[in-house]
């Protein structure tokens, strides 16, 4: 099936069209999105991938002269929480924030989505030891006029005080855990500003570019935890105003009446997004014209390739599904053991039959790291990856190597949410290709109430399961696979130990010289997939369906699909 | 009369205090789920504690149980823990939403359920009573949302219109409103209206054999008049009991119709609510529903009182 997608975008779309990533976040996808230009020497490999798809840019893009007018109708899952420091949910942030505000460092969509500047003027200057990051900003920017900051320049005391309070236990910020490694952050004068670091972070700049790390008036921020509960406290410095918000409803943005300090950028008049997840009653509106931009399904989305009112966007996904093993069970501390169910796993099974062919196979980075991933060629030559009959084959005589030449029966636990329980029917099949008889364990609806739980305490054999965390090295590699558990992987719910790996994580995440760093990433996602903590399969994708009239709509990983709100309009 | 209705208002106390100790305490049941839902996965143990401390999940839970009731009696249900919004303030347009939809679904039931099933009851075991009859059988059988779903995606499909998706408040634009809520209105009536017709039928049926009737008859008045002047009254009496029922579930049941149309109710609000662990609003919205289904049966019990003097006793 994903066959079929790939060739649906080769057919329907021209090599500037194509895309793949439509901005999911924006309409209310909790996924992401990343998109791809087209290159149509570049078909399938082993793994089944259209690697093509795989490199962000826009959606839609248009050559046309940009207009003014018009306001985009999108459908999403309205939340409760706008402060983007406290909330987890990506419509408030993505959709909501990245109109209303700006970051200081952003995802550049143009550059594989590695960090440029937003408020920041330039990347940081750091020094040998990596232990001071200083960002010079950017003088124009301004913040909208209102109460209490009425159209004042952003300054360090803003950058100061938003992360400040990201940082601030007494925010109960989720992202707080990002910044452990930052000491204290500087307003050297109104357009520097200084952090400095306990010990080097890479990825701090990928953690500063995230999608929730929205900078804010320092005199919003002095409030406190509760500083953003009201649609009056809503001041960012980006082109949109929020002009109203209801819980679980909707919000509406209308464009800044002072003008945006990045002139002709934005030409909407304003936003509408209402609350709506049911994927065929989204349809069902775009479909009747109440609506412009909708995420769906794979199923969904066939009903209408050939129409031409619309335009269809996939993306893939940070999300990454997998099979969780519990390193204290004795069976699973043979490597053997591990590897062989690291190769009976069939990967594009899993994408084709759960997600209609929408999804990429990886191993312990997601596909949607373009920048970091391991490059297919290679992938498809390391267990798991492999022909079927060939893997099975070798699951089979590891697990006779490690005296399990009959197999043995497993009890996997599981969870009816985001499509889990599918996956485990696939991964069910799949292990009783190789001798191992599944007992499954449905713990029921609610994965945070009943499924979490059971990983956290390590209440589990074998888990079918899925992880969403940002698409960089330590959110993906260390934070499921250091044995330190307490503070760098504290996602490690397997207690994987592996003493080389650990100097391994913790060499690549001081380097912040990306030539220097991804053969050391490289290396590590090889020694995780011929010696794996959890076994990973890959990530799904997401689907948009915008109205055609909708021109040079934003479609980048998840992280930075914030980009939307700039560059886009409606065509008359 | 007054003595009924206070003896039965007291009878609902201990219903409503075991509903609520209930709803307080299932929620509870879990506190990690709570946490997680707030801060996601990998927090850190301060963390957890912060959380638990906002939720008052650190308190025992009768005490935290006493304190809640006692705030309730003074007219603060809370406030909810991710709007801040006091949950009364929180529930009254979503109140209003859901009321409006059941109120129409019922009166639709009514205006359809009731005249059919006399008609039925009048031609019994003849053609249109067949027919009919099977209408009623598929509006009681088929899902209320599974119509609506298979609507919308034909409608939208083969003629690309579909109700309005934005909602107005009737004060707002009384046209719009109605544009919205008239679809759905009439999908949630038809199950309802199956069930008052099914009864309407039934009750005819019974009062049709009995000797006063047969007296009507003698006496050579019109069908019309032994209907409508005769029958009717007598007959309506245990359809008020259905449609008071039918109501009262309704208030709770037209999440899966607020979901599909877009409409802002009760439901909705109270699954969100859930879904995030907010307890104050689930407590709120629950104990709402409890309150109105006890206040409706009331209200039944009472109208039959008046209509109906020998159900005082």
């Amino acid at each position: 099936m994903s066959q079929y997608w790939d060739s649906y975008w080769k057919k329907s779309i021209n090599r500037r069209r194509v895309l793949a990533g439509g901005s999911t976040a924006a309409v209310g996808i909790a996924s992401m999105a990343l998109a791809g230009c087209g290159d149509d020497d570049d078909d399938d490999n082993g793994t089944g991938n259209n690697t093509d798809a795989l490199t962000p840019t826009a959606a839609t893009p248009s050559t046309e002269q940009p207009v003014k007018g018009g306001t985009l109708r999108a459908l999403t899952n309205v939340g409760s929480i706008f402060d983007p420091h406290r909330t987890n949910t990506p419509a408030e942030s993505v959709s909501l924030w990245g109109a209303v505000g700006n970051m200081l460092l952003r995802f550049d969509h143009k550059n594989n989505g590695a960090p440029t500047g937003d408020l920041a003027a330039a990347l940081p200057e750091i020094p040998a030891d990596g232990l001071t990051l200083t960002f010079k900003l950017r003088p124009e920017a301004k913040w909208q006029q209102k109460a209490p900051v009425n159209g004042r320049a952003v300054t360090a005391e803003d950058i100061k005080a938003s992360f400040d309070r990201i940082r601030d236990p007494a925010t109960v910020s989720p992202r707080a855990g990002g910044f452990g490694a930052v000491e204290s952050i500087t307003a050297i004068d109104p357009t520097t500003v200084q952090f400095k670091l306990k010990t080097p972070q890479a990825d701090l700049l990928s953690v500063i570019a995230d999608q929730y790390n929205f900078v804010i008036p320092k005199e919003i921020a002095a409030r406190g935890k509760d500083a953003i509960t009201t649609v009056a406290d809503v001041i960012g410095s980006g082109p949109y105003e929020l002009t109203e918000f209801v819980a679980a409803q909707k919000f509406s943005m209308k464009r800044r009446a002072d003008g945006y300090w990045r002139p002709n950028t934005s030409w909407l008049d304003g936003y509408e997004y209402l609350h709506q997840t049911d994927p065929q009653q989204a349809m069902n509106a775009i479909r009747a014209g109440q609506a412009d931009a909708v995420g769906t399904t794979a199923d969904l989305a066939k009903t209408i390739e050939n129409d031409k009112n619309f335009v269809i966007t996939r993306a893939a996904t940070t999300t990454r599904e997998c099979l969780l093993i519990n390193h204290n069970i004795e069976r699973f501390k043979d490597p053997k053991v591990r590897l062989a169910l690291q190769r009976a796993i069939n990967r594009r099974q899993v994408y084709d039959t759960v997600f209609g062919g929408l999804g990429w196979v990886g191993g312990p980075m997601t596909p949607a790291s373009p920048s970091w991933v391991l490059p297919d060629s290679e992938l498809e030559k390391l267990p798991g990856f492999g022909k079927r009959e060939d893997e099975i084959k070798e699951a089979k005589a590891l697990l006779s190597a490690a005296g399990l030449a009959n197999g043995f029966e497993e009890t996997v636990i599981t969870v009816t949410a985001f499509d889990t329980e599918k996956i485990h029917d696939v991964v069910v099949s799949n292990l009783k290709d190789i001798g191992v008889t599944v007992k499954t364990e449905n713990v029921g609806t609610d994965f945070a109430a009943n499924f979490l739980p059971r990983e956290v305490n390590r209440q589990y054999n074998l888990a079918t399961t899925l992880f969403l965390s940002g698409g960089y090295p330590d959110a993906q590699l260390t934070l499921y696979h250091h044995s330190d558990t307490k503070v760098r992987g504290t996602r490690n719910y397997g207690d994987y130990s592996n003493k080389d790996l650990d100097a391994k994580l913790e060499k690549q995440s001081t380097v912040y010289d990306n030539n220097t760093r991804l053969p050391l990433v490289h290396e590590i996602q090889r020694d995780l997939i011929n010696a794996p903590g959890p076994v990973w399969f890959g990530s799904r994708g997401g689907l948009t369906i915008w109205s055609s009239k909708v021109q040079n709509a934003a479609s980048f990983p998840f992280v930075s699909s914030y980009y939307s709100a700039e560059n886009v309009w409606i065509k008359a | 009369m007054s003595q009924f209705i206070i003896r039965r208002l007291l009878l609902s106390i201990p219903t409503l205090l075991i509903v609520s100790f209930l709803i307080f305490s299932m929620i509870r049941l879990n506190p990690e789920s709570v946490v997680a839902a707030r801060l996601g996965e990998g927090y850190t143990p301060e963390q957890q504690q912060q959380v638990m401390e906002e939720y008052g999940l650190n308190e025992p839970l009768v005490t935290e149980y006493i304190a809640w009731l006692g705030r309730v009696l003074r007219g603060d249900w809370g406030e909810s823990a991710y709007t801040s919004e006091p949950v009364l303030e929180e529930m009254g347009p979503k109140i209003l939403v859901t009321f409006e939809l059941a109120l129409i679904a019922v009166t639709v039931a009514v205006l359809i359920g009731v005249p059919i099933g006399v008609f039925s009851a009048m031609r019994q075991d003849r053609w249109p009573d067949y027919v009919l009859r099977s209408f009623a059988i598929f509006g009681l059988s088929v899902p209320g949302f599974l119509i609506a779903t298979i609507v919308l995606a034909v409608l939208a499909k083969q003629f690309g219109w579909i109700p309005p998706i934005r909602y107005q408040t009737f004060r707002e634009s009384p046209l719009e409103n109605l544009a919205q809520m008239w679809m759905p209105a009439l999908i949630v009536s038809l199950a309802t209206a199956a069930q008052v017709m099914r009864f309407s039928r039934t009750m005819m049926l019974d009062v049709l054999r009995q000797d006063y009737i047969r007296t009507a008859w003698s006496k050579g008045l019109r069908e019309r008049a032994i209907i409508s002047q005769h029958a009717l009254k007598n007959a309506m009496l245990p359809v008020i009991t259905v449609l008071g029922l039918t109501m009262a579930a309704l208030i709770g049941g037209t999440v899966a119709f607020e979901s599909i149309f877009g409409l802002p109710g009760l439901g909705r609000h109270l699954i969100l609510a859930a879904n995030q662990k907010d307890f104050a609003v689930v407590q709120g919205v629950a104990l709402f529903f409890a309150i109105c289904v006890i206040v409706i049966n009331l209200l039944v019990d009472v109208s039959y009182t008046v209509l109906d003097p020998r159900a005082r006793t």
